[in-house]
């Protein structure tokens, strides 16, 4: 059973009141809101969710779609959230990734060593903001490009262009070979940024 | 060595596995992949860091992790108190109010633009125009059909002559007329003539000694008061002998110009064409809109498959409303009657009475004997609305202040009805002046029951019985 089969059986139950139906969609709709949160939002993402969840509590009512209609809602929500707290912040976006989190990034020739959800998430958090954002939305959200276009306020190339600089900036990136090997002048590769069909 | 590197059990369409001794993808799940169409070259392959990305978008993708679901209990406090707070939900459906809506919309639309149409608000053109799309629903706006339905011969009473007056007959024109058939209205009683003009009624009657006894027994309405026809719709009649006040409204005929709208908005498909026989004097309109055509031609039928919508008969027909004397309004009545006593004898009643008169008495003359009158001034109530069968006719129209469309004649049914001969029941009471002047011969008394309501009585209205016989000569006014 995915979620898509639950999706609509469950929205339906929550709308009528039942809080286990509810708790259900915000388990699968929550880390995924959370990683957006924490590429756009920074430090700030918890409380963004919590924001987005209670205005979702309100307005459940109107709300009518399919899964991917409801996450697209959600990141909706959540975008517009954040920037009302960025407003009341009034100050500039800093940077989420510390340093040491990119100097704790893994070394991609170990094929036995896969990467955690956090760091990658912290990875792409280092991109600039609207090609963080673009990649979120489009590669871990799983929105369509016209979706993604609505939620940024952004032409549907724009999109494109965002995603796939995004994309290639993190190809490089983990690419780069690591201090060591560098060093030694081994596995001193070139990024090849693949003919990206967006 | 491939291995699978990371799987999802929550976003299955990023499931990435890479073949053995390669980078290449050998299956992952999801059309709509992101990543891998992005960074695969043809047939699938992956550069190294195309691989790498996959690797960390599909990483980013990863099921949740127990920090991240934290928090579930406030979130369903949160959603709780939501439904608590959220109203109550209304059902309703939406696209029927909507439906209805636009329904009512359009119909107010085309009824408003059908009304606009009708009544010549609208330029010609346009008239011109709503009118040809209009007849396209079946719908004609034509002005002349609009204000003149021609009505059914069912609907005219043959009672009466039919006056007929078209659309454009002034109020005036129409009174004038309408007088005139009044004037050549026949009576409906011999005993009864009726002539009137609005607001003054004037009978005469002759009551025969059959009717003495019931008559004058009754109080014998001599005459009656004028039928307040204001209000009563239909062709304006009063049967009320000696009246003819009050306002009719009806419904006449009248010719009026019909109107030919024959469209051609063929535009080189189909012509439609102005032909139709009129029953009115109407004038032909049509407009050729196809510019290969004449335009002179216009008249006459294109060629095609084009209709015109004959719209040419132009009866006029119409309800007016001529309003009659206020209520309350002092009326005058003049009977004139004889008594002929059962013994031949000719009984003079002589008084003079105001007010009301209720009639309610016998008078008995019998042969040798003293007749007792206990009647009231029989013979000289007049002026009375009284009920009964009518029995005279009048044309019940007015001055004409009103706006009719058409004329008013026929038979009008008076709301107080009247009863000229044999045996009346007065039960309305006049109120006003009645004055009755008659010798009275014979035998017996006559008494008068009076009724006083709203004026002054100058007398007694008792007769006294001066001989038996004939009683003749009462007149009486009421105001």
């Amino acid at each position: 059973m995915t979620v898509s089969d639950d999706f609509e059986d469950l929205l339906r139950q929550a709308k009528k009141g039942d809080a286990d139906a509810f708790a259900a969609i915000w388990r699968t709709f929550q880390p995924g809101l959370l990683r957006y949160l924490r590429v756009i939002g920074g430090q700030a993402a918890d409380d963004i969710a919590a924001d987005t969840w209670l205005q979702v509590t309100r307005k459940l009512d109107t709300f009518q779609g399919n899964d991917k209609a409801f996450r697209a809602w959600l990141c909706t929500i959540a975008r517009n959230r954040h920037v009302d707290w960025r407003r009341q912040m009034a100050r500039r976006r800093e940077s989420l990734v510390e340093i040491e989190v990119l100097d704790r990034l893994p070394c991609f020739d170990d094929t036995e060593t896969s990467m955690s959800t956090q760091t990658a998430v912290a990875l792409i958090a280092t991109l600039p903001p609207d090609q963080a954002e673009a990649v979120m939305l489009r590669t871990v959200a799983g929105l369509s490009v016209s979706a993604v276009s609505e939620i940024m306020g952004r032409p549907a190339g724009t999109v494109r262009v965002l995603c796939h600089r995004g994309l290639r900036r993190l190809a490089q990136t983990l690419d780069a070979p690591a201090p060591d090997e560098a060093a030694t002048g081994k596995n001193s590769k070139n990024s090849q940024a693949a003919e990206v069909v967006v | 060595m491939g291995i699978e590197r990371w799987n999802s059990n929550m976003q299955r369409h990023h499931t990435v596995r890479f073949g053995p001794g390669s980078d290449e993808v050998t299956a992952f799940d999801g059309l709509t992949d992101n990543v891998i169409p992005l960074f695969a070259h043809g047939g699938g392959t992956f550069t190294p860091g195309g691989s790498r990305v996959a690797a960390l978008v599909a990483a980013a993708s990863g099921p949740a992790e127990p920090h991240e679901l934290r928090g579930e209990s406030e979130i369903r406090a949160a959603f709780r108190d939501a439904m608590l707070e959220r109203p109550r939900p209304i059902h309703r459906h939406p696209r029927w109010g909507r439906l209805a809506i636009a329904a009512s919309s359009m119909a107010g639309l085309v009824a408003g633009t059908a009304g606009l149409s009708a009544a010549a608000v609208l330029p010609p053109e346009a008239n011109h125009v709503v009118a040809q799309v209009l007849s396209h629903v079946g719908i004609d706006v034509s002005p002349q059909t609009s204000l003149a339905t021609p009505p059914t011969p069912a609907a005219v009473p043959d009672q009466s002559p039919v006056l007929r007056i078209t659309h454009k007959t002034t109020v005036r024109q129409r009174a004038e007329r309408a007088s005139v058939e009044r004037a050549a209205l026949p009576s409906r009683d011999p005993t009864h003539r009726a002539t009137g003009v609005s607001g003054t009624a004037r009978c005469r009657f002759v009551v025969t000694a059959a009717d003495i006894p019931a008559a004058s027994s009754h109080g014998l309405p001599l005459c009656a008061s004028p039928a307040p026809t204001h209000g009563v719709s239909g062709p304006a009649v009063s049967a009320a002998p000696g009246n003819g006040g009050g306002s009719g409204k009806g419904s006449g005929t009248g010719t009026g110009p019909g109107t030919h709208h024959g469209g051609n908005q063929g535009g080189g498909k189909g012509h439609g064409c102005g032909t139709g026989p009129g029953t009115g004097n109407g004038a032909l309109e049509g407009s050729n809109k196809d510019p290969n055509r004449d335009p002179d031609k216009h008249r006459h039928c294109g060629n095609g498959a084009g209709s015109g919508t004959d719209t040419g008969t132009g009866a006029g027909s119409g309800a007016g409303t001529e309003p009659g004397p206020p209520a309350g309004a002092r009326e005058t009545t003049t009977g004139t009657g004889t008594i002929t006593g059962a013994d031949g004898s000719v009984p003079t009643i002589t008084g003079a009475s105001s007010g009301t008169i209720t009639g309610a008495g016998t008078t008995t003359g019998t042969d040798g004997s003293a007749p007792t009158s206990t009647s009231v001034s029989s013979g000289t109530s007049t002026g009375s609305s009284t009920s009964g069968t009518p029995s005279g006719t009048a044309t019940g129209t007015g001055d004409g202040a009103g706006t009719p469309i058409s004329s008013t004649t026929g038979i009008a049914v008076p709301a107080v009805a009247t009863t000229g001969t044999g045996a009346s029941t007065a039960a309305t009471t006049t109120t006003g002046t009645s004055t009755a002047t008659a010798p009275v011969t014979g035998l017996g008394t006559s008494t008068a029951v009076q009724q006083d309501s709203g004026g002054s009585p100058d007398a007694n209205n008792a007769g006294t019985p001066l001989s038996d016989g004939t009683e003749s000569g009462n007149t009486s006014t009421t105001e």
